[in-house]
């Protein structure tokens, strides 16, 4: 025993020594018991968004990664809210179904009032903000960043909050890589023509997908659409194929 | 067995494995942004640039940051946005109970009082939000507050804060108040010079300061009501 | 046998800070804190503090803490050259005109919030037509000036002509890069006229010689973001003498009553063809 350094880790860890309490994981941060989430497991990458002349579109890939693994592979991350409304997610798959939950139980209490009234966007965007920044005040956020969709008034609507419950509305969103690939590229294309049709419009999404499939690490060539126009209301499509080209790279 | 605890950690530095990934989390982020406020006699003036951003990248190019609290009271936010949006909603729905519960609108100077009780209140946790409050007084006065985020407020007749505060404060000393200035009668601050002088003052901002820029919105109080205009900057 | 294989492994596993800064640890570090204390000592004869007085024993002590210590916490506290350029504070701008270019500085040496002098000289004649201010570390401030000089000197005695401001740049620019991972912590800032043509020169840099030739105006020392703001909204091209004059105090003073740790006075040159003025002003002392 005497080679072993004064640093020498016991023999036994975390076990019950005399006279003390059991020392329970995770209890290190004072947190009386349950740990905060201190970084996201399964993620997602970009989500991406466009308004067009009369509605919003979104997309994202169907890639759940685990860390650099690519490990599940057909996850769907966007989501109908209701006949007005979509939301997307990137981030911490488990935290966008623990919203997702929380999402799909607001519609359900506000379907038996009955009333005629439906959650509008707007609202929707509000009432994530407030949920996010509170947990992000608990130090333990929802490590999530939302895209929000849909029509109010008749008017497209397209908004974001991320795990810190910053939020704001703009004609092009993008989240994740995207914010950095994807940006300029429908950035520009809407500074061009703001006043795109639908099928332009998804053509673009395609065009930019790829670009993310290419240069995205953490990307997937397969992705959803969520679309919402006065006519056709929401439609969730996919999931659609990228093609891509590998010619150049030596594999 | 030297080998596995000598240097305490009981493993080979060679064949170190990485272990659980640990993202550290700030609760704040700081999202840009610049406000300038100008009283004069019987108005006041206030602009905020339209850029959100955060590091180097743009989340939108039109924002605004100007928040109506009352008809004669606008409060100007720059910082962590986050913190802005609750602030800000806080302060509305405080404003909102005041007038219900006194049958008038809150003053500039009560709503003043009012913002630094609500940021001192998480002086332990504060709202990382440089604010500026403009507005008319009881007699119609302009006049601006200015705080620091844990609630410090100074009533002033000029002031500049946020990202881009520190390039413009100095120009505002120089040119509204004749500071450093001999044998000059000071003006009277009419709103078209107020005006002129926001512009300019942005657009110097805007070439040095990168959270600063896109376009600025303007409003001018006065006893009539308040009047909304912008003008545009830089975008890069 | 196993613990000289360990005492190995221990040495290599700390090589994560690079070799030249362990090196300069030992022997260059304690010839740069020698060298400042002379300079201090220089500086206000023998009225410096005997607690800033450096013993050769104490830059043994220092040094051979630093050996054992070695990588992060103190190498951070030392090189972080934020809080070390703005350990005396000062403000200095130089700025183009027609046919003639400014240059101007406060006049405060102050050790953090407290103020030593009102009258620090921070802009130095290089020749009659070139002027540096070295704003930061105003022991560095010194010492940079006095070894810039002489190396000015061997320049002129070999040459046998007057140096471009361009070449000058080039020799501070140089120095600097010399210090490259034990800089010198000053912000140069030159202005002059080339003695030829009178064509204005200015130029800055940071404090390991990255060089920024500008058209208008530059800045610098510890208030630099209300310089920008100042001269970025008071200056325009092709201003004469006297409006050159007017323009640069009022950026520089109305800019440093707004820093706690320059003011106190400043000082502006305007150099011409033939002539030079230098001018002292008034300014609050607070």
């Amino acid at each position: 025993m005497a080679f072993i350094g004064k640093d020498a880790v016991p023999l036994w860890h975390n076990g019950p020594s005399p006279g003390a309490f059991y020392h329970f994981p995770g209890n290190q941060y004072g947190t009386g018991g349950f740990q905060k989430s201190q970084s996201p497991i399964t993620t997602g990458t970009s989500v991406i968004g466009i308004k067009f002349k009369d509605g919003v579109i979104i997309a994202a890939d169907v890639l759940g990664s685990y860390g650099s693994l690519a490990r599940y592979r057909n996850l769907e991350r966007i989501m109908k809210v209701n006949d007005n409304t979509i939301l997307g997610a990137s981030g911490d798959y488990a935290d966008f179904q623990c919203i997702k939950s929380y999402v799909e139980r607001k519609i359900l209490e506000e379907k038996c009032l009955d009333d005629g009234f439906s959650l509008k966007p707007k609202a929707l965007h509000c009432w994530l903000t407030r949920v996010m920044y509170n947990r992000r005040s608990n130090f333990d956020p929802f490590w999530n960043n939302f895209v929000i969709a849909g029509l109010e008034d008749e008017k497209p609507f397209l908004a974001t909050v991320d795990k810190l419950g910053t939020a704001y509305s703009d004609p092009v969103i993008a989240t994740g890589y995207g914010a950095y690939m994807a940006t300029p590229v429908l950035r520009k294309a809407y500074e061009e023509n703001s006043e795109m049709s639908k099928e332009e419009a998804i053509e673009l999404l395609y065009k930019v997908m790829q670009v993310l499939f290419y240069r995205d690490a953490r990307s997937f060539p397969k992705y959803h659409l969520g679309i919402i126009t006065k006519e056709k209301g929401v439609e969730i499509q996919g999931p659609i194929t990228l093609d891509s080209y590998w010619g150049p790279a030596i594999l | 067995m030297a080998l596995l605890t000598e240097n305490g950690k009981g493993c080979l530095p060679d064949y170190e494995v990485q272990g659980a990934k640990k993202v550290s989390f700030s609760p704040y982020s700081d999202n840009g942004g610049s406000v300038v406020a100008l009283a004069g006699d019987d108005f006041c003036v206030i602009a905020a640039d339209t850029r959100l951003s955060t590091g180097f990248s743009i989340y939108t190019r039109e924002q605004d940051k100007l928040f109506p609290l009352s008809n004669t009271t606008i409060l100007g936010c720059s910082g962590c946005w986050c913190d802005t949006l609750t602030l800000t909603r806080l302060l509305s729905a405080r404003m909102q109970m005041y007038k219900h519960e006194h049958q008038k609108e809150m003053t500039t100077p009560a709503a003043a009082q009012m913002l630094s009780i609500m940021l001192y209140h998480k002086r332990f946790f504060p709202y990382y939000v440089s604010n500026i409050l403009a507005g008319l007084d009881e007699n119609g006065k302009g006049c601006i507050y200015s705080y620091d985020p844990i609630g410090h407020c100074e009533k002033t007749t000029y002031r500049a804060g946020g990202s881009a505060g520190a390039l413009l404060q100095p120009l505002l000393d120089n040119q509204i108040g004749y500071k450093n200035q001999e044998g000059v009668t000071p003006a009277v601050l009419t709103q078209e010079k107020a005006v002129a002088i926001l512009k300019d003052v942005f657009t110097s901002a805007a070439e040095r300061d990168i959270y600063t820029g896109d376009g600025i919105s303007i409003k001018i109080i006065t006893k009539d009501g308040i009047k909304d205009s912008s003008f545009a900057l830089r975008k890069d | 046998m196993a613990h000289s294989f360990v005492a190995k492994y221990r040495l290599r596993a700390k090589s994560d800070v690079p070799e030249i800064f362990q090196r300069r640890n030992r022997d260059e570090l304690s010839a740069c804190i020698r060298h400042r204390a002379d300079t201090a000592a220089q500086l206000t004869g023998s009225g410096w503090p005997a607690r800033v007085r450096i013993t050769n024993q104490e830059i043994a002590d220092s040094c051979s803490r630093l050996r054992f210590e070695s990588s992060s916490a103190i190498l951070d506290r030392m090189y972080d050259p934020q809080s070390i350029l703005a350990y005396n504070g000062g403000a200095v701008i130089a700025m183009k005109g027609k046919n003639c270019v400014a240059i101007a500085a406060d006049r405060r040496f102050g050790i953090q919030a407290q103020t030593i002098m009102c009258d620090f000289q921070k802009i130095f004649e290089m020749e009659p037509h070139l002027f540096i201010s070295l704003p930061g570390l105003a022991t560095d401030t010194q010492t940079v000036m006095e070894r810039l000089r002489f190396r000015l000197n061997l320049y002129e005695l070999k040459e046998n002509r007057k140096i471009h401001p361009k070449t000058f740049t080039a020799m501070v620019s140089n120095l600097l890069y010399e210090k490259r991972f034990g800089p010198y912590f000053v912000e140069p800032i030159i202005a002059g006229l080339d003695p030829v043509t009178f064509e204005p020169f200015i130029c800055n840099m940071d404090l390991i010689g990255s060089r920024n030739m500008a058209e208008d105006f530059v800045v610098g020392g510890t208030c630099t973001e209300q310089l920008y703001g100042m001269c970025e909204s008071l200056y325009e091209p092709d201003l004469e003498p006297n409006e050159l004059f007017e323009t640069i105090s009022q950026a520089l003073v109305n800019a440093f009553d707004r820093d706690a740790i320059s003011g106190w006075g400043a000082v502006v040159y305007i150099i011409e063809k033939d002539k030079v003025t230098k001018r002292t002003i008034k300014t609050r002392m607070d």
